[in-house]
């Protein structure tokens, strides 16, 4: 405004009106404010809960707090922070009270509280000391509360709201205070620079602590190590050792001590410091030691050296070395400290049988100290003690009276041997006494009437698990005759015994229940043989190079059901002859001997389910792939592969196809003189017409094609069924051949090839003028 | 047919048969077939005028009694219009009876001997470190004898032995019964037979017995003699050793009391003029095995033991072949005798029976020209008490069981549905279970060229697929049996292929899946399910050379466990006859097998390679043109096996190489 110029009457109207207006407007902008404030805040703010309620605080450790407030907005916190022992009104569940609700008998001790920045939700955290603890736990006896039940309630104002209200328990040791024992230890002379023997005092206490933690002081001349813990736990016993470490001459005295919060115990240690003796020389016994015979992979054999450095002065740069067949470990590390001493460990495992001598070298500068060391490594088997027989497995077996019993039993052994010896193996139908866990007695376990049968016991029969030279197990097959499980079912009973001795006089025990052929077992060969279908049973053929091998068959009894897997094999002139190990099935081998067995030339594989029918005829697919062009001696070999078990010996791995034996072999010689006269090799014939396995329909003409060989005379064509048997034949002169139509079967062949199954094999041999056979095909399948 | 010239003559294999038609014969053709015995012989018969003459044939008349069949094609049907019953005996004999009363005798021994000669080195790694140098020899021998005189009607005696033997006396025959103490050279088989007259015998390794419960094709070492006594009746005698031998000693086979078989089968033909039609045989049999007597190819007796017994049985076949039928019966006394390892049991007396048949109920019932249908119907029904046994029959005791099928083609399609129930504890004894097994089975293959009438070629295959369903488990449990005990095991499995075939090579591929559902109470989740699956390739590559490829993965899972075990093996074999009589084989195989837990495992492989060089020496003497034969045989293989269990891993390598010289040598 400029004064210089005072403004007219209309503009001051002017000017009042604007303003007027102007405070108007902000009047109204001000009542909308608040109108829009009114609708949209909350209602008065209040306290709403506290939580927890209430808060544990150890009286003889303090403890920490936590806590909070839960209010509307706009609430502040007053300075109105109290401990009272009473607050004058029943406290509610959510812990708020209202001003004029009651008062407060208040502690010497103020609260703490560091609170959290304002919101609706107030939090409160801190620590209440030892010391606070305690005046608290002092005015609540004042306040005449009863013990075991004392508290203080800790009264937090709101502004204008109230109070929220956080009982605070005060919880008293229930036992003694904490004590360290003895109360005095005293590590008599020491000498200056050394260390003295370790001596330890307990603490012990019956309260917990979770804050502060423990703490443990000890005179500067000590070195002290402890197990307690950071935090004490209820009934706590722990251990501090400590060794008196003199650096002068004279008596020390000291207090060692333990802290938890306003506690102390303590104990006095003294300690005599001595003057250093004259200097001794470092020391390594024992100055010899014989490590005595062990075998090639045996574990190894450990003996103890101490090195004692008795000057007074620390070995420095210790180096230690020992000859081959020897290891060493220490706890000497590179110092060894005056006056003190560690332990060398040196172990024993030679790797060759031989006799090993060395010493144990310690090197510390310009110190040499040496052990003689001297053992024997050996091959044989060093029996350190005896074998104990420990279990059987399976212990329950199911047979019938029709047919064998195969089993694989395995006996698990403890015990450091590495030799096992099976004695007897014996039925029985009655036990002395319920069998232990582990079906194994020392002794006999049947009673002596009512054995009845033996099994064999052959070397071959068993074979062993080791673990280095240590038995850990022995596996054998046992192979029950018939007639056993008749005699039992004959004498009116349903189950017997298997016990087989291991010496001195222990026995695996096994159970065998008369259920019949049941087909949750694994397969079991009882029986077996093996043939060549020629005119008969024939177990040796002899063969004309070149001449097809007769149908081969391998009959096989078994019991339980699931896969029959395997393969047929050829020992061939030349290949190293089979042993009996190496005919037995996998099923029957431990599993670290199934693949040492020697394999042949395999000619075809089979696999084929079987169930509990009991018996099985096994034929090759293709006989065509056994050699038969080469002169000499072959043997037949029936490989059978371990396979999954069903049912409850599903557990027990790969078992299906044991056998109680060596599966028996057929033989075959191929040489010049099975046919008369001819000695050259027949050559082959091609077959043209039918394709192989080509099925006829009804009215489809029988046409048989092949191809034609120089010089012969006359073609034989056969047609047999799967088992070899001649079904139909027909001559057919090679001058008749029509290269084009063969020969061409008249219905009546063709019932004759096709009885039966309808399904046959059929060959071409060409035949000289001679008689002689000079070529000769393959067998092709055929279907009518 | 009017005539022939064999009617009350024994002609020799070299003879010649000669029938007369009552119309020329030429005509006749492509409406007579001739059969002698199975043999269709009408391609080789010479037809002149009203005759049709067979032989002299390279092959020779078969040695035996046979039937000469004559069939007519009227037009609409085959049928036999002439059956002429025809002995050839062997040449020194023929037609002795009839045209000469002399006694004639030859003597035709014949020695053929083969010798090898060999180095062969073996190494093998991780079983043993040793090298092995192995020279072997090897003799087989064979001498076939020819005896015939006149007298008593006629007689020829047959006979032939075979030896074999080897420097090494691992490879002796009785090596794995007598391990030293077998000889080297050793007696492998011998057969003495011939006739007397209308007798016939046998010694040596002879094959007899035709009763399925009782004695059921014995052919151990022993001795037969069979006599027609009249055309109805016939009889046949054996005795046997109870096992399998070779060697020297128990030269006849029969040496004791504790170890043989002796019977006797007494057989009647209803109808004589047509054999088989009907027959009844009676047998007995008395037998005994000792457990210290295994056989030499045969797993060893576990128990001393004896059986007697009886046996009846019928064979009824139908004139038109369409139906058979085969009853049998048995009744055997059998024991264990007490040897210190088995005890004696009861001699009981038990009994046995089967029932087996089967009919063409259709045949070629046509629905359409491409769809005839010809079905035969199958039944069998076996039988056995608890704790019959003959050692004379493989036969298990205590079970019956039921089989039915139909075989049936349908055009091109042969449709096979077979069913079967078996159960053991036939007496219901309480203490033990009643285990049942139930099989269904159907079958369905065809070629589909002619399935869906194509041009039959190489592309299109036969097909093949099966389904199969068994069913184990065990009812009538004693109340002592735990429940989670008693079986319960369903198997469900389909497999199928295709199968192709051109002129020079064959492929096939395969495929199948088992799935075993255990329902045993308490282990219901123990199951397994077995995946399988095949590819073969056999190839002609040329006249002289074959290939085959193949491979057979499968997949096996266990369900309680989650393991699965996977098996791959691919295999490969070339042989190749190469100029100048050199053939060279050479085969590659691997296989391996793993687990899903990396426990256990298997890998094999090898190689195997040969080549033979046969060299052949013309000589002369002894009755006519011999020959010596050289084979030189090099060969080598390698084997790598290496099998993890657990822990264990072994590894093994062997190596074989080395080159024999074989020799053959005819004598006489």
């Amino acid at each position: 405004m400029n004064y210089n110029n005072p403004p007219s009457p209309l503009m001051l109207f002017i000017g009042t009106l604007k303003r007027i207006r102007s405070v108007c407007g902000q009047a109204v902008k001000l009542a909308l404010a608040l109108a829009i404030s009114m609708l949209t805040l909350p209602a008065w703010s209040t306290l709403t809960s506290v939580t927890p309620t209430q808060i544990p605080i150890n009286v003889a450790t303090g403890g920490v707090y936590s806590f909070s407030v839960i209010g509307s907005i706009g609430e502040t916190v007053s300075s109105q922070s109290l401990f009272c022992s009473s607050v004058g009104v029943p406290v509610p569940a959510n812990g708020i009270i209202f001003p004029a609700a009651g008062g407060c008998s208040p502690s010497s001790v103020t609260p703490v509280n560091p609170v959290a920045a304002a919101g609706t939700l107030y939090g409160f955290t801190g620590t209440i000391t030892p010391t606070q603890a305690a005046s608290l736990l002092a005015d609540a006896v004042a306040a005449g509360q009863p013990a075991g039940n004392r508290f203080m309630y800790w009264r937090q104002g709101f502004g204008t709201s109230g109070f929220a209200i956080v009982r605070v328990n005060l919880i008293e040791p229930t036992s003694a205070p904490p004590t360290l024992l003895p109360a005095n230890i005293n590590f008599g002379n020491v000498q200056v620079g050394q260390t003295s023997p370790s001596q330890s005092v307990t603490f012990s206490t019956g309260f917990t602590s979770t804050n502060p933690p423990l703490s443990i002081s000890h005179p500067s001349w000590t070195v002290a190590t402890s197990n307690c813990p950071a935090l004490v736990a209820s009934n706590l016993s722990c251990q501090i050792t400590m060794t008196c470490v003199p650096t002068a001459v004279g008596a020390l005295s000291g207090t060692a001590s333990v802290t938890v919060g306003t506690f102390t115990a303590s104990s006095n240690v003294t300690c005599n410091g001595v003057a250093a003796p004259a200097s001794a020389s470092p020391t390594l016994l024992p100055g010899s030691a014989n490590f005595g015979a062990v075998a090639i992979g045996a574990a190894a054999v450990t003996q103890s050296f101490t090195l004692t450095n008795s000057s007074a002065t620390a070995l420095s740069g210790l180096t230690l070395s020992v000859p081959v067949g020897f290891s060493q470990t220490s706890n000497c590390g590179t110092l060894l400290a005056a006056n003190a001493s560690c332990q060398i460990n040196v172990s024993f495992s030679p790797p060759a049988a031989q006799t090993y001598i060395g010493d144990l070298r310690v090197t510390a500068g310009a110190v040499t100290l040496s052990s003689a060391l001297s053992g024997l490594g050996t091959t044989a088997p060093v029996i350190a003690g005896p074998s104990t027989l420990t279990d059987v497995s399976p212990k329950r077996l199911v047979g019938n009276i029709s047919s064998d019993l195969t089993q694989v039993l395995t006996y698990a052994f403890t015990g450091n041997t590495s030799n096992v010896t099976p004695g007897e193996g014996v039925f029985c139908l009655d036990l002395i006494a319920t069998l232990p866990a582990g079906n194994t007695t020392t002794g006999n376990p049947c009673t002596s009437s009512s054995q009845f049968a033996r099994h064999p016991t052959l070397a071959g029969s068993f074979q062993s698990t080791r673990i280095g030279t240590y038995i850990r197990s022995v596996r054998e097959t046992i192979r029950v005759p018939s007639a056993v499980s008749r005699f039992v079912r004959e004498s009116g009973r349903n189950r017997y015994y298997f016990a087989r001795q291991f010496s001195p006089n222990q026995y695996g025990v096994v159970a065998i229940e008369l259920l019949g052929n049941v087909a949750n077992q694994p397969i079991a060969i009882t029986d077996m043989r093996m043939y060549f279908k020629q005119g008969g049973e024939q177990p040796i053929v002899f063969l004309k190079r070149g001449d097809a091998l007769p149908m081969i068959e391998a009959k096989l009894a078994f019991t339980g059901s699931g896969w029959l897997r395997g393969a047929w094999e050829v020992v061939q002139p030349g290949d190293a002859e089979p042993t009996e190990s190496d005919l037995i099935p996998d099923a029957s081998l431990p599993l670290s001997q199934r693949g040492l067995q020697r394999r042949y030339a395999v000619v075809g594989t089979f696999q084929h389910y079987q169930t509990a029918v009991g018996q099985v005829t096994l034929t090759p697919p293709d006989l065509s792939r056994f050699p038969v062009r080469v002169d000499g001696a072959y043997r037949v070999v029936l490989r059978l592969f371990a396979d999954a078990a069903i049912g409850a010996d599903n557990d027990s791995g790969f078992a299906s196809g044991a056998a109680g034996f060596a599966l028996p072999t057929a033989r075959y010689f191929v040489g010049s003189f099975a046919s008369h006269g001819s000695t050259s090799a027949l050559a082959p014939i091609t077959l043209s017409q039918p394709s192989v396995n080509h099925k006829f329909a009804v009215n489809e003409a029988v046409n048989f094609r092949w191809q034609a060989t120089p010089d012969a005379a006359v073609y034989l064509l056969e047609a047999t069924d799967a088992s070899g048997h001649l079904m139909a034949a027909a001559q057919v002169p090679a001058s008749a051949i029509d290269l084009n139509a063969g020969y061409r079967a008249p219905q009546p062949w063709r019932t004759k090839a096709s009885f039966g199954a309808g399904a046959v094999r059929w060959r071409v041999t060409a035949i000289s003028r001679d008689g002689e056979a000079i070529a000769r095909s393959e067998w092709r399948g055929v279907r009518f | 047919m009017t005539q022939h010239n064999f009617a009350t003559t024994t002609l020799e294999p070299t003879s010649t048969l000669t029938l007369n038609f009552s119309e020329s014969a030429e005509a006749l053709t492509g409406r007579i077939a001739v059969f002698v015995g199975a043999t269709d012989v009408t391609a080789a018969l010479q037809l002149s005028g009203t005759a049709a003459t067979y032989g002299p044939s390279p092959l020779g008349l078969p040695v035996g009694s046979h039937d000469v069949v004559v069939m007519f094609y009227d037009g609409a049907a085959w049928t036999a219009v002439a059956r002429l019953p025809l002995v050839v005996a062997s040449p020194e004999t023929a037609g002795l009876t009839s045209t000469s009363a002399a006694t004639q005798r030859s003597f035709k021994p014949k020695i053929d001997l083969t010798g090898a000669l060999g180095h062969t080195r073996a190494a093998s790694v991780g079983k043993e470190s040793t090298s092995i140098n192995t020279h072997t020899g090897g003799l087989q021998g064979s001498l076939a004898d020819d005896w015939s005189g006149d007298a008593h009607g006629g007689w020829t005696l047959r006979a032939q032995v075979n030896a074999a033997g080897s420097s090494v006396r691992s490879q002796a025959l009785r090596f794995a019964q007598r391990a030293s103490a077998a000889e080297k050279v050793d007696l492998a088989s011998y057969l003495v037979e011939g006739n007397l007259g209308a007798a016939k015998f046998g010694l040596g390794h002879i094959n007899a017995g035709s009763h399925p419960l009782l004695m059921n094709g014995l052919s151990f070492r022993g001795a037969t003699l069979s006599y027609p006594v009249s055309p109805q009746f016939d009889v046949t005698l054996n005795a046997h050793n109870g096992s399998a031998v070779v060697g020297a000693d128990r030269l006849l086979g029969v040496y004791d009391d504790t170890h043989h078989f002796a019977g006797a089968t007494l057989g009647f033909e209803a109808y004589p003029e047509a054999k088989g039609r009907l027959r009844f045989e009676a047998a007995v049999l008395d037998a005994a095995v000792a457990r210290t007597q295994p056989g030499i190819n045969t797993s060893a007796a576990t128990s001393t033991q004896e059986s007697a017994g009886i046996g009846l049985r019928i064979l009824a076949a139908t004139e038109d072949a369409r139906g058979r039928f085969d009853a049998a019966y048995a009744s055997s006394q059998y024991r264990s005798i007490g040897d210190g390892f088995s005890p004696t049991t009861l001699a009981a007396r038990k009994n046995a029976y089967l029932f087996d048949g089967s009919y063409q109920v259709v045949r070629d019932l046509s629905f359409g020209e491409r769809w005839p249908i010809t079905s035969t119907v199958t039944f069998k029904h076996e039988y056995a008490d608890p704790l019959y046994k003959s050692l004379g029959a493989g036969w298990a005791a205590d079970y019956q069981q039921t089989s039915l099928g139909v075989i049936t083609s349908v055009g091109p399609l042969n449709i096979q549905l077979a069913t079967s129930a078996r159960n053991d504890n036939v007496r219901r004894v309480a203490t033990a279970l009643v285990n049942k097994v139930e099989n269904s089975q159907f079958t369905l293959s065809g070629h589909a060229a002619q399935l869906f009438n194509l041009t039959p070629s190489p592309e299109i295959p036969a097909i093949n697929l099966s389904l199969t369903r068994s069913h184990q488990w065990g009812t009538h449990a004693p109340t002592t049996l735990d429940s989670t005990l008693i079986p319960n095991i369903a198997t469900y499995a389909v497999t199928g292929g295709l199968n192709w075939s051109g002129a020079a090579w064959t492929f096939a591929l395969t495929g199948g899946h088992n799935k075993q559902d255990n329902k045993q109470l308490g282990s219901e989740r123990k199951d397994i399910a077995t995946t399988t699956y095949g590819a073969q390739l056999g190839w002609r590559l040329s006249d002289t050379s074959m290939l085959n490829l193949g491979i057979t993965p499968n997949i096996n899972r266990q369900s309680d466990t989650g393991l699965r075990r996977t098996t791959w093996n691919p295999n490969a074999s070339v042989s190749w006859q190469l100029p100048f009589d050199i053939a060279l084989t050479s085969s590659a195989n691997f296989d391996r097998s793993y687990d899903s837990l990396a426990t256990t495992g298997t890998r094999n492989w090898g190689f195997a390679n040969q080549l033979t060089k046969t060299f052949k020496l013309p000589v002369a003497w002894g009755s006519g043109s011999q020959a010596i034969q050289l084979s030189l045989r090099q060969f080598v293989s390698y084997a790598n096996n290496r099998t993890l269990q657990g822990l264990i891993d072994t590894q093994t390598s062997t190596r074989n190489a080395g080159v024999t010289l074989n020799i053959s040598i005819a004598l006489f």
